[in-house]
């Protein structure tokens, strides 16, 4: 299986795709252990604002305390929220120290998706059990399969996206509140500053989709399903370094939203668009395509929907409501979402891209791995992952090219939903209605 | 003109239950806190309320509670330039008329 290569063997008999994978391993778990690490810290403060010892920092948000309870099949009612933030803590805790069992934060991914975890032996069991188990895999001397490494970095990446930092957004939300979208200020210079509406967790999405009664993504799978809005683009991650500040991420947002794809930012990029200004509602009507313009003149959000930070997961917990909500199939790789990293320029985001390729959503890369010295890594990642997990890597860096790529791959999975036809408004009257 | 309409909505929701307050304390004045409200000799409650809130509405006191509530419902007119997000809370702005 192994790739011809021209360069030498190394100590005791690791070719070059084997070094490639373990340094890609490498980066994976710096990445993970990023994120995860930043969850531990929360988790124990958690812990110590339920126990009273927290001096500056209490439970800020019960609510989302005791939903994430229930989504871990807590028993909260009737409890006070110290008892309850007590055991979601100790639980959290648990999933970094478990050495046996697995993940139980893999339980909030759609069914379909755990079973092919199942299937391709990825699911993760400790954070910290996984980390090490992987870190051991890189040192000299100990596995000599660059495929088996390949699948720890998957692994790995899981323990992060569906560990670490799921289990960090938690905590946060629980502890500093769940944002909602507010307005706030990006001053480049004391004379330029820039109003923005950022703060769109995927609990503001559904209010802001159905008030407090019916706050769901329903209206958002409609649009999609209706062809109003093409499908969903998530850009993780930093600038592009080899190319002008800003350009690849602003050219690919804009890009994007003319195709009538939604875009959904974490972390950096977030500013970049700010700089154009596409964070604010009324950008919609100036840049955004007819089907996204509507949808987003209804509910009054921008075409570009700022999250959170890089670190958080929004984008995977946002695939999973949207499969949750139901009519777009029932795995996330069925889903016409495609993510898009402007820059590998750190471990983190490479870590969170294997972690949504692994999840099921195409990873749209602005550069390149540090893959080149072995062809074998490099078609693993870009070709043969896809077999396993229904994703893969894509290097387009070019930032139109890969707009035009993201536009392909969502087309791609509306036709295999059987959704890619404009379906006109239809009014309903009382005879359509009672056929329903 | 989506904007346009849930100014709308909520401007004439925040009227409409200054009014059903205005129309509730009226009626405490005349009849007391503890007057009986709902619909005599059936099993029923005020559907609508019952239905949004699952409360039941048996006195004048209930009704002034679950106006407080409507009330928390009722958001911010979107502004001019740069406004939040409005379509869900003209929902609430319609949920908190209902009741």
């Amino acid at each position: 299986m192994e790739s011809k290569n021209t360069l030498p063997k190394v100590s005791i008999g690791a070719n070059a795709d084997i070094i490639t994978a373990k340094n890609f391993l490498r980066e994976v778990i710096g990445g993970t252990c990023a994120h995860s690490n930043h969850g531990r810290h929360l988790v124990l403060q958690l812990k110590e604002a339920a126990q009273g010892k927290a001096q500056d920092c209490q439970i800020k948000d019960e609510k989302a305390l005791r939903r994430a309870a229930k989504l871990y099949g807590m028993e909260e009612e009737g409890r006070s929220a110290e008892e309850v933030a007590l055991e979601l803590s100790n639980l959290f805790l648990g999933e970094f120290s478990e050495q046996e069992g697995f993940l139980k934060t893999l339980k909030l991914a759609p069914k379909k998706r755990q079973g092919i975890w199942e299937a391709a032996s990825l699911k993760p069991n400790g954070i910290d059990r996984t980390v090490v188990e992987a870190m051991q895999k890189t040192t000299m001397g100990v596995d000599g399969d660059y495929l088996d490494l390949l699948h720890h970095a998957l692994q790995v990446s899981l323990a992060d996206g569906w560990g670490g930092s799921r289990i960090a957004s938690i905590c946060s939300d629980i502890l500093f509140g769940t944002p909602f979208p507010a307005k706030s200020a990006i001053e480049n210079t004391p004379a330029n500053n820039k109003q923005i509406i950022a703060g769109f967790s995927v609990d503001a999405i559904k209010y802001a989709l159905g008030g407090r009664y019916r706050a769901s993504f329903r209206l958002l799978n409609d649009a999609i399903i209706s062809n109003r809005i093409l499908g969903i683009a998530g850009i993780v991650g930093g600038n592009n370094t080899k190319q002008k500040i800003d350009d690849y991420t602003n050219t690919l947002t804009l890009e994007l939203i003319k195709r009538n794809i939604l875009v959904l930012q974490t972390g950096c990029p977030a500013i970049e668009s700010a700089n154009v200004k596409l964070l604010k509602p009324e950008a919609a009507l100036e840049y955004a395509g007819d089907g996204l313009k509507e949808v987003c003149e209804t509910v009054g959000i921008p075409p570009v929907l700022h999250m959170s930070s890089a670190g958080d997961s929004d984008i995977l917990e946002t695939a999973a409501e949207i499969v949750f909500e139901g009519g777009l199939g029932d795995d996330i790789a069925s889903l016409p979402i495609v993510c898009a990293v402007p820059d590998l320029m750190n471990e983190e985001t490479l870590a969170i891209g294997c972690c949504h390729v692994a999840s099921g959503i195409d990873v749209v890369l602005g550069n390149n791995f540090h893959v080149s010295d072995s062809k074998a890594v490099g078609d693993y990642l870009r070709n043969k992952v896809r077999d396993e997990c229904g994703a893969s890597f894509h290097f387009i860096d070019d930032p139109i090219k890969a707009a035009d790529r993201i536009a392909e791959l969502i087309n791609q999975a509306r036709d295999a939903l059987g959704i890619n036809k404009k379906s006109e408004r239809k009014l309903f009257d009382m005879k359509d209605r009672r056929a329903l | 003109m989506s904007k346009l309409i849930c100014t709308v909505a909520i401007d004439g929701a925040t009227a409409i239950v200054a009014h059903a307050v205005n129309m509730v304390e009226e009626a405490i004045k005349q009849k007391g806190l503890d007057a009986a409200v709902g619909f005599p000799n059936t099993n029923y409650y005020l559907p609508v309320i019952y239905s949004f809130t699952g409360k039941k509405m048996k006195t004048l006191a209930d009704l002034r509670g679950i106006l407080e509530e409507a009330k928390t419902l009722l958001p911010e007119k979107p502004s001019e330039n740069v406004c939040l997000p409005y379509f869900g809370n003209a929902l609430d702005a319609g949920a908190a008329l209902s009741i």
